[in-house]
């Protein structure tokens, strides 16, 4: 009776809590289903606000929790003992079934918990974390997220260039011929043009067009892009054209590559009304923020191309005044070596090499100067004008002006004449100490070291292997390499190092001669 | 009393040489031979316990007996005996220590039935149970029940490592932290103290005379237990390496921690018992009373039989006999200590032109009965790879997928068997997947202790055309199986499994299937050899 009447207020709080929980609960199911069509009750969204169900969970286990011991009091004095040796186990099982249970309610928290802690750590680039934590939300992905989830999954898996096991992720929720997660056919379509590239085919492109059509991007530039390439794949320039035009919209640098494009349709006009645009983009662009570095460069860039020099020359010198530094200058460096270029055949040798010391002065690393002032050099090989030309570079040596450069000239100049070796092996060495990275200088005083007169095979192949090093793009120093390597005798190593760069290369002629010189003799 | 002995004599005769294979093959699959042992003494003690009773009983049993003149039933004598010799000799012919276990026992029922009648059996009826409680439950059941149970265990786990706001991540059953970004397989190795804590639970029952409903309640909450604390104990140790503790490096910290979990697993048990008693103090006490109130009225059958020395005498030659004949037949005995067998595999560098490298340290994974040893190699050609495991084990190892159940990898499609024409030694080809983008392509055979393949022991037998044990043993004692592995297509002896596997991204195309196939054969003949030369030292 005792029991009861203790019991009884509990008992009531209980079914009260239940049965808010039941009305607030049909009320927010009917709201999920359709807003409308639920009753408008002001209070209930009030409580609906709550989180009313962990509330009264927790509500009713206290309850449990303070009732269940005092029981113990009203039972006899054997079985209270018996009783009270029970509590601790009696605990122990409420605290499991309110952990279990409680899980079960706050399950979405958890696992949104590791969701953002994997965004997280891939963001901080710690992506062996990120990957573990996606893989707990694989294994138990929030609510309604599995694709959510299983893309993040993929996208960290291709951080950590486990590019295989993305590609299957993103292949499971973007599939060929079925509508899937958009950023994941937005992946597919990337990972496509890639493989296109590097594997043509008719298949790849269906694919392609099938996910970009599908894919939801939020980077429309990059969306534009990859319908661009896919037009441009399958020869379809009007569509290229006017997809490049909607993407300069959103970035003018696409107006260089539709430019580009109309020039190879010969259509010059529109090529040149790209590059306008351009001019007109980034010249505004500079109008309003004079200190623009890059839009600075570009617009010189598109002057250059449209062979406004002067335009150009002013564009960069103006920009010098805001920033004094290596880009600006190397631009500015470029655009001298595209005013060499764009020299006639008419132009004496001082107005050649006039923008090449200008470029030279801008950026002492250019290896398109270099390779410049070699051709320049070479294509004036009289005597006099040798003599004339090692004078002013002695000078510039003398006055400090670009040491590198004029040791480079005159080591070169030196290893024109046949007993200029050993002051050509000197300066050369000087141009090569002074910059490592000139591979050119490595291969002139290769070339020079292994002249008939020096003969000093070793040290010209360790030149010339040291220029070559990671230097496939330039075949002309292998040519030297090859040279320097039958000179020695050494047939078989000239066939293995040129042959794969002579399959690159097939139009080389000085490269095909000095291998099949190289087969030759090996046969013999 | 003589009867008595005589009958356990017969008994052991019949089943000896089976209960000693049982003795080995339980304490390993048990864990160690100290709990067999510890539970045999324990069963002996509560025996002792009742001797008293035991006598008492029989002298009420003769009286009354004498009082009622009722005569013993000879054709009940011939029943139980014929049952028993059929037990006996099915469990030979299946060679089936579990079998024999359960024959010794009923033959032990039996002897005490004949000496003691029906109150001997009321008497020691409860320890019978427990020690047919020591028997392991089915080999196909336990793996799948402690992969349920440890299932159980580290969700259970990962919900409280949740509650702490640690971040862990899981393959299968085993969890790691992803701060250490580090699995933890020797937390979950399965639920430890599940066999103790019930076999201590049904012993505490008997002893305290509890009830069949009480100790049934007690043993199901014994289990809950078991689960809590595993999960609680791993939860524990987690939290301590994430909080920067280190008492996973010291294993002796580790065991002292499992002791502990071992007696706080008790203690709930017997708080719940407590608490249960009290809020169901009428089942529960009712229940209690059921054995005391038939110790006052036991109700005679009138089945009392004594036997003269010539019947015991032919019944012991009916064993004798039955059991030297199935002896005589000659089984095929292992006696390689397999768990060196897989360490002493020694494989060439390279073998049909795939190069075979030998994975560093080679570690047995935790969930492996004792005794078990593996090693891995990875065969390696025109960059495609391969790896092969292989597993021996003293004791029938767990089914083929066991280990990749275990750390989370599902079966994609149902398991076949490739080349089906031959007689046994097939390898099973599987499909398994785990996250997306993990596909695992198994090839895998294993034999148990006596050569055969293990398909009918395995819950995946998926219609295997190979008969089961009991009727491979028939066809063997009938001549229409060779017993000797020598004969075989796979000569590899004793519990071993070889299997040979492709991870990848996805589903491997016909061309990597075959080379799987190809690389199979050229595999199993090396390590086929391999083992022939080993066994024949």
């Amino acid at each position: 009776m005792w029991q009861f009447l203790f019991e009884l207020p509990f008992r009531v709080l209980h079914i009260i809590a239940l049965a808010i929980d039941w009305v607030t609960g049909r009320w927010l199911a009917l709201t999920e289903l359709d807003e409308e069509a639920a009753p408008d009750r002001s209070w209930m969204r009030w409580l609906s606000l709550l989180p009313l169900r962990g509330v009264i969970w927790l509500f009713n286990t206290t309850l449990w929790l303070i009732t269940v011991p005092v029981r113990g009091f009203f039972l006899s004095p054997a079985n209270r003992t018996c009783y009270l040796r029970g509590l601790p186990a009696f605990f122990c099982f409420s605290c499991m079934v309110a952990i279990v249970v409680g899980h079960a309610y706050f399950r979405e928290r958890f696992t949104r918990r590791y969701n953002a802690q994997a965004i997280a750590s891939m963001g901080k680039k710690n992506l062996v974390d990120g990957i573990l934590h996606a893989k707990r939300l694989v294994a138990v992905p929030p609510k309604n997220q599995e694709r959510e989830t299983l893309y993040l999954y993929g996208i960290a898996n291709a951080n950590l260039e486990r590019r295989d096991i993305a590609e299957a992720v993103m292949a499971a929720i973007a599939p060929d011929g079925r509508i899937g997660y958009p950023p994941a056919h937005q992946f597919r379509a990337i990972d496509l043009i890639k493989d296109y590239e590097s594997s043509p085919s008719q298949e790849k492109l269906d694919s392609l067009q099938w996910h970009l059509e599908n894919s939801s991007f939020r980077d429309q530039e990059q969306r534009l892009l990859l319908w661009a390439k896919l037009y441009q794949a399958r020869n379809n320039d009007t569509k290229t054209a006017e997809t490049l035009q909607q993407a300069a919209k959103l970035n003018p640098l696409h107006y260089f590559a539709l430019s580009e494009l109309e020039l190879n349709r010969e259509n010059t006009i529109a090529s040149k009304q790209a590059l306008e645009s351009a001019v007109e983009v980034f010249a505004k662009r500079i109008e309003e923020r004079p200190a623009d570095k890059t839009s600075r460069i570009r617009l010189a860039s598109a002057f250059a191309k449209l062979k406004r020099f002067a335009e150009a020359e002013k564009t960069l010198i103006a920009g010098l005044e805001f920033h004094q530094d290596q880009d600006m200058r190397s631009a500015l460096s470029e655009l001298f070596v595209l005013q060499f270029d764009g020299m006639t055949e008419k132009a004496n040798f001082v107005e050649k090499l006039s923008p090449l010391m200008q470029a030279m002065t801008l950026d002492l690393n250019s290896r398109d100067v270099y390779l410049r002032l070699e051709g320049l050099f070479s294509r004036n090989m009289e005597e006099p004008s040798r003599k004339e030309l090692t004078a002013i570079f002695e000078r510039l040596l003398v006055s400090g002006y670009n040491p590198t450069a004029a040791h480079f000239a005159i080591g070169f100049l030196a290893a024109i004449n046949p007993e200029g070796s050993s002051t050509a092996t000197w300066h050369l060495g000087q141009a090569q100490s002074l910059q490592p990275t000139i591979a050119l200088a490595y291969s002139n005083l290769a070339s020079v070291l292994a002249r008939p007169e020096t003969k000093r095979f070793d040290e010209a192949e360790l030149f010339a292997r040291q220029a070559v090093a990671g230097q496939i793009q330039e075949p002309a120093l292998y040519v030297v390499l090859g040279k320097i390597l039958i000179a020695k005798g050494d047939f078989g190593a000239t066939i293995d190092i040129l042959k794969p760069v002579a399959s690159k290369f097939p139009e080389l002629q000085a490269l095909q001669e000095t291998l099949s010189e190289a087969e030759t003799a090996i046969k013999k | 009393m003589k009867g008595l002995i005589l009958f356990i004599i017969a008994t052991l005769a019949a089943v000896g040489a089976l209960l000693l294979e049982y003795l080995r093959y339980a304490s390993f699959a048990q864990g160690s031979w100290i709990w067999v042992g510890a539970a045999l003494v324990v069963a002996g003690a509560l025996l002792w316990t009742r001797r008293a009773e035991l006598l008492q009983r029989t002298l009420v049993n003769e009286r009354l007996q004498r009082r009622e003149r009722v005569q013993g039933d000879p054709s009940s004598i011939v029943l139980l005996g014929v049952l028993g010799l059929t037990l006996a000799f099915i469990a030979q012919l299946a060679h089936s220590p579990f079998l024999g276990w359960l024959t010794f026992l009923y033959l032990l029922g039996m002897a005490v039935y004949g000496e003691f009648g029906k109150p001997g059996i009321v008497a020691i009826r409860p320890i019978l149970i427990l020690l047919i409680f020591l028997n392991p439950v089915p080999i196909a059941c336990e793996p799948w029940a402690t992969l349920a149970l440890q299932s159980t265990s580290t969700s259970m786990t990962t919900v409280m490592l949740d509650f702490l706001r640690i971040f862990f991540f899981s393959e299968g059953n085993v969890l790691g932290l992803i701060s250490e970004q580090k699995l933890f397989p020797e937390l979950f190795q399965g639920v430890s103290w599940l066999f103790p804590t019930v076999f201590i639970v049904i012993a505490w029952g008997i002893h305290y005379r509890y009830g069949w409903i009480r100790t049934t309640v007690n043993v199901f909450q014994a289990v809950g237990w078991v689960i809590v604390g595993n999960a609680t104990g791993a939860t524990i140790l987690l939290a301590n390496k994430q909080y920067g503790g280190n008492w996973l490096d010291f294993p002796s910290v580790v065991a002292l921690w499992d002791y502990v979990k071992f007696v706080a697993i008790l203690f709930f048990t017997w708080s719940g018992d407590q608490f249960l008693a009290s809020t169901l103090r009428s089942t529960f006490n009712e229940s209690n009373l059921v054995e005391g109130q038939d110790s006052e009225a036991v109700p005679l059958l009138p089945l009392r039989w004594k036997l003269s020395g010539i019947h015991y005498g032919l019944v012991i030659g009916l064993f004798l006999v039955c059991g030297l004949s199935i002896r005589l037949s000659g089984y095929y005995r292992a006696i390689l200590p397999s768990q060196t067998l897989a360490e002493r595999i020694e494989l060439p560098s390279q073998i049909d032109s795939w190069t075979v490298e030998q994975l560093d340290s080679p570690e047995t994974p935790a969930w492996l009965p004792a005794g078990s040893s593996v090693r891995s190699w990875v065969l390696e050609r025109d960059g495609k790879k391969m790896i092969l495991e292989v597993a021996t084990s003293t004791t029938t190892p767990k089914p083929y997928l066991y280990s990749w159940l275990w750390t989370g990898w599902r079966l994609e499609k149902a398991p076949e068997f490739l080349d089906r024409d031959e007689a046994d030694g097939k390898p099973m080809m599987a499909q398994l997947a785990r996250l997306p983008g993990e596909v695992c392509t198994v090839l895998a055979l294993g034999t148990d202790q006596y050569g055969s393949p293990l398909i009918a022991n395995s819950p995946l037998e998926l219609g295997s055309k190979l008969p089961g044990v009991v009727q491979e043993n028939l066809l063997r004692a009938l001549g229409k199986m060779p017993f000797k592995p020598e004969k075989r297509n796979l000569k590899i002896p004793l519990s071993c499994t070889v299997s040979l596997f492709v991870v990848s991204s996805r589903q491997l195309d016909s061309e990597m299937l075959e080379e799987l196939k190809q690389c199979w054969t050229a595999i199993t003949a090396w390590v086929n050899k391999d083992v022939l030369e080993l066994t024949s030292r």
